[in-house]
Order: C-alpha cells, then structure tokens, then sequence
C-alpha cells in the first residue's frame, strides 16, 4: 500500500522531497565508545536475565525504561552478588545489637524456695540389735544334743525376735501380749510373762492346766 | 531473526540513522541526543532484535521525547530545529537546494502532526505503515498528512524563492 502512496504522489511534492533529502540532519553528538560500552553491557544484562521469563517484547515504554545515568547503573549479577554481602553483615550486626540490648534490659532472676515432701522409707531392724540378740540364744542352746536341735531352734528364736511376727503378735493380741526386750532389765527382778511364756507353759501343763494367764491367753 | 544485535549494526544504525532520530525527537524535547543514546542502549538490549530494528528506534524514541517533554513540561518545549540541519555533501543544483535554517523555520511552522510524519518519512525512510503504527494511525491518514505536510513547505519555502525570482525576471 505504500507503494502505491508513492506512486500517487505528484510532480510538485516530489520537487518538495529532493529539496528536503538536500539536507540533512545533524548527527547527534554522542561519546561512540561509550555508547558502545553501555549496550554492551547491556547486551550481557539481558544475557543474564534471559532464563528468567520476561513478557516484555514488545517497544518499551518511556515511562518504564531509565534515563540519562541510570543506563550506565544496570543491574549486574555480579554487582547483586556484592550487594549481598554488607547486607548480611548488617543484618548480622543488627541482630547482634538487639540481643545485647535485651541482655541488658532483661528483669534479674529472683530466688525461689521450692519445698519438696518426699517419702521416709521404712526403718528395717537393726543389725545390732539382732547380733545383740543371737550370741544369748546360741550360748543357752550349747547344751543341746544335736546340731539338728540347734538349727531348729536357732530358727525358732530368730522367728521370734522378727519384726514381722511381732507386729502380728502386737496385733492380734494387743501390746501386753510383746512383753519386755529380751535382757530389759538385769536385776533378776520377775517380769511380766510373754505370750510365748504363757503359750509354752501351756502345752507343757496341757489341758488341765489352772494357770490364771493361760486361760486368760487362750482367751484372748 | 538474529539473537542479539551486533555491535556493526549498532554502529551502522548510529551513522545512518542518528541524525534523523535526533531530529525526530527534538520536536518534543530538548534532550534528543541522550534519547537516542538510550534508545540504541536499549536495543542492544533486546532478545530477541525487533523485526525492524529502525522503526522500533523511531517509537522508543518517540516514547521517550514525550516523556522527557511530560517532567520538563514548565521549561521551553524543545529547542530549534535549525542547529539540526546542514546541507548534504552530495552534489546538489543549486536550484534544488535551500538553507537548513529555511527548512528548520518552515518544519518549525508546521502542525505537530503533520511535522512528525515528514520528519520520520523524509529522513527516517519509514513506510507509510510503519509511520502510521508509529503516529497511531492509519496508513491513509499518514499519506495524507505527509501530503499536507510537503504542501505547507513548498508553500514556505517555494513562495521566497518565487518572490526571489520575480524581480530577477523583470530586470531581465
């Protein structure tokens, strides 16, 4: 179509157009190498920019692009890279700057009184008392026959003195019923009769036996 | 279609096209130049290089003189066209030739659409389609402004020549 335009053009505007291709525009004064230098550089900007997707193709407008000295400030990758390294630096010293600060601006910890309860085991017999106990025993049973006697009767005395069996003891039959510690008193004085006392005296008598404490033993 | 422009073509685009994009755009501003240095940057730039890399200068251009002409709207609107002028090296008659500073008054007196579309056709050598996508329309509104254009300047420019003559002629 255009040629056709061309073609319609009269003999009297052509006169017009060769006086207007006698002159010719000024050409503009620019620093060529450097004007070569910038789109250059710019050339290997859009090479590095060129994997990330730009819709951009088509003439750019005058508001979008930079002007004057800010062509020759493209964005470099390797300028990106050098950016990054104050920034962290300074990210790192803000983030430094606080901590000290709340280091110094945090409340003194205040002294806390805990009372813990915790449970008291139970007190087992004292191994004293039992070898306090043993070498009697075993001196009035030197008497016996047998070793089979003694064994026997070792154990029954040990059975005796356990803690276990009195507490059942003090149990069933009440506190009377214990006695006094074996060796309680020196003096040769009566003292009051054991349940165990009152329990062999009564099978040795047996069923017709009037002892007051064995009747009142079996009755309880 | 070429990936990348190469810096011959860059070049050649600077010699041949320089003046006439300078002129271009020193109908809206008074920075023409640094369009055009821009301009080129740009398209140095470009992936990949426009079909016609001419006509996407002259619109780059054009984008950018009005946006200078719009953040220096309260200063003078452009400079004179004349300085942007000379005459051609080539051999002209003497009778097909006129001032630069002639021709620069009588553009300057021109409509500014009218001016646009001789400037990018006379100098630029655009197509009347590539003017019209570049002026924003049709490519008969183009001719036909051209037209006006080439006849408002040889109204301007013929009619001192004629008055030149006239008491030439009477002498003789």
């Amino acid at each position: 179509m255009s040629r056709e335009y061309e073609a319609e053009q009269p003999e009297e505007l052509r006169v017009v157009e060769q006086l207007l291709a006698a002159v010719a525009p000024v050409a503009p004064r620019l620093d060529r190498d450097r004007l070569m230098f910038l789109a250059g550089q710019a050339s290997a900007s859009a090479s590095g920019r060129r994997l990330q997707a730009s819709g951009r193709r088509g003439a750019p407008d005058g508001d979008d692009l930079p002007h004057g000295e800010d062509i020759g400030k493209l964005t470099h990758p390797a300028r990106q890279l050098r950016r990054a390294w104050p920034v962290a630096t300074a990210a790192l010293a803000a983030t430094s700057l606080a901590l000290a600060i709340a280091l110094f601006l945090r409340p003194q910890p205040t002294t806390r009184v805990e009372i813990v309860y915790r449970d008291r085991p139970a007190p087992a017999i004292a191994p004293e008392r039992v070898a306090a106990a043993m070498p009697e025993k075993i001196e009035s049973t030197d008497a016996l026959p047998t070793a089979r006697a003694f064994a026997r009767r070792t154990r029954t005395e040990v059975l005796a003195s356990n803690y276990l069996r009195t507490r059942d003891i003090a149990l069933r039959l009440g506190l009377d019923a214990l006695g006094t510690a074996p060796g309680g008193s020196g003096d040769g004085s009566v003292t009051a009769p054991t349940y165990r006392s009152l329990l062999e005296g009564l099978l040795s008598s047996g069923p017709r036996s009037t002892d007051p404490a064995a009747s009142s033993a079996s009755q309880m | 279609m070429a990936d990348s422009i190469s810096p011959e073509l860059l070049g050649r685009l600077l010699d041949e096209q320089g003046g006439a994009l300078a002129l271009y755009a020193a109908q809206w501003t008074d920075q023409p130049d640094d369009c055009v240095q821009e301009a080129l940057i740009e398209l140095a730039g470009q992936r990949p290089v426009p079909d016609s890399p001419v006509a996407w200068l002259y619109r780059v251009v054009r984008n950018r003189a009005i946006s200078r002409a719009r953040s220096a709207r309260r200063r003078e609107r452009h400079e004179s066209l004349a300085w942007r002028l000379e005459h051609r090296e080539s051999e002209t008659p003497a009778e097909m030739s006129v001032e630069p500073q002639q021709l620069a008054a009588a553009l300057e007196s021109l409509a500014a659409d009218l001016r646009e579309v001789v400037v990018a056709r006379t100098w630029g050598g655009l197509g009347f389609e590539q003017i019209a996508e570049l002026a924003g329309c049709s490519t008969s509104t183009a001719h036909r402004r051209y037209a006006a254009g080439l006849a408002a300047l040889r109204e301007r420019l013929m009619a001192p020549c004629q008055e030149n003559t006239k008491p030439s002629s009477r002498k003789n």
